[in-house]
């Protein structure tokens, strides 16, 4: 497995295979609390990530999928990690860097970055997956919290 | 030696994402160490420009930049890539 894992904390509590929100702050909100209650992030972190949202989207429609990448500063994170919320009905997100378009999210990709340049491979990897969204989708299709990990470290090797 | 912004919301993320990428495209299209890129809060991008030759955004671009724009996002989806590396390339020789 890639040396980034060693710095990326995701294990199935950080997973949420059948979230249930009617807009992207509620899951936005929902998906922060498990960042929180597994003491990954303080009690601020999910208010922060939703004012960055509104701020700078971060829905992105790939070739077959919109996925999203919410994430904000580093000052809230206790542990660096990523959480993964996939969504029963897509809600809609902004489009990151054109936010007059409105992308169906199936996806969050919730990141807790404690030290961004230290990053840089596993960022790069979580791209390149983006890229061959059929990886994504794989991940999706699982059938528990702890085949998406799987998937996920599979993914970003 | 070209002188290039690169901005996103919070510096943090996805600019360091689309660094790799373009740095590669650059490499391969023959400009390595033919360039600089520097990351930046998009907020601070309109003080910055006066002194780059041009700025690569993962966020909205603010208007009445001091240099030339170009979006990075479909860095980060893989679709519809092409004009936008046009675009950095013609950028590049300008």
């Amino acid at each position: 497995m890639a040396d980034f894992w060693d710095e990326m904390y995701l294990d199935e509590h950080l997973v949420d295979l059948e979230m249930d929100e009617p807009d992207n702050f509620s899951a936005l909100a929902a998906l922060a609390d498990r960042l929180e209650e597994n003491q990954c992030v303080n009690g601020a972190f999910s208010l922060a990530i939703q004012e960055r949202e509104e701020e700078f989207a971060t829905g992105l429609p790939l070739e077959h999928i919109g996925v999203a990448i919410p994430h904000t500063d580093s000052e809230y994170v206790f542990k660096q990690s990523m959480a993964i919320g996939i969504l029963k009905q897509p809600v809609m997100f902004e489009m990151m860097g054109s936010p007059e378009v409105l992308v169906p999210v199936k996806i969050m990709f919730m990141l807790a970055i404690k030290e961004p340049k230290k990053q840089l491979e596993f960022l790069q990897a979580l791209i390149d997956m983006f890229q061959t969204d059929e990886k994504v989708l794989a991940i999706i299709q699982a059938k528990s919290a702890a085949e998406a990990v799987k998937k996920m470290k599979q993914n970003l090797n | 030696m070209k002188n290039i912004l690169l901005a996103c919301g919070s510096g943090i993320a996805t600019s360091t994402a689309v660094n790799g990428k373009i740095s590669k495209l650059l490499d391969e299209n023959g400009y390595k160490g033919k360039y600089k890129i520097t990351q930046c809060k998009i907020s601070e991008a309109p003080n910055k420009a006066s002194n780059y030759d041009f700025l690569i955004s993962t966020t909205v671009i603010p208007k009445d930049l001091d240099c030339e724009s170009v979006s990075g996002v479909c860095f980060l989806t893989g679709v519809n890539t092409k004009p936008t590396i046009d675009r950095i390339l013609e950028l590049m020789e300008q």
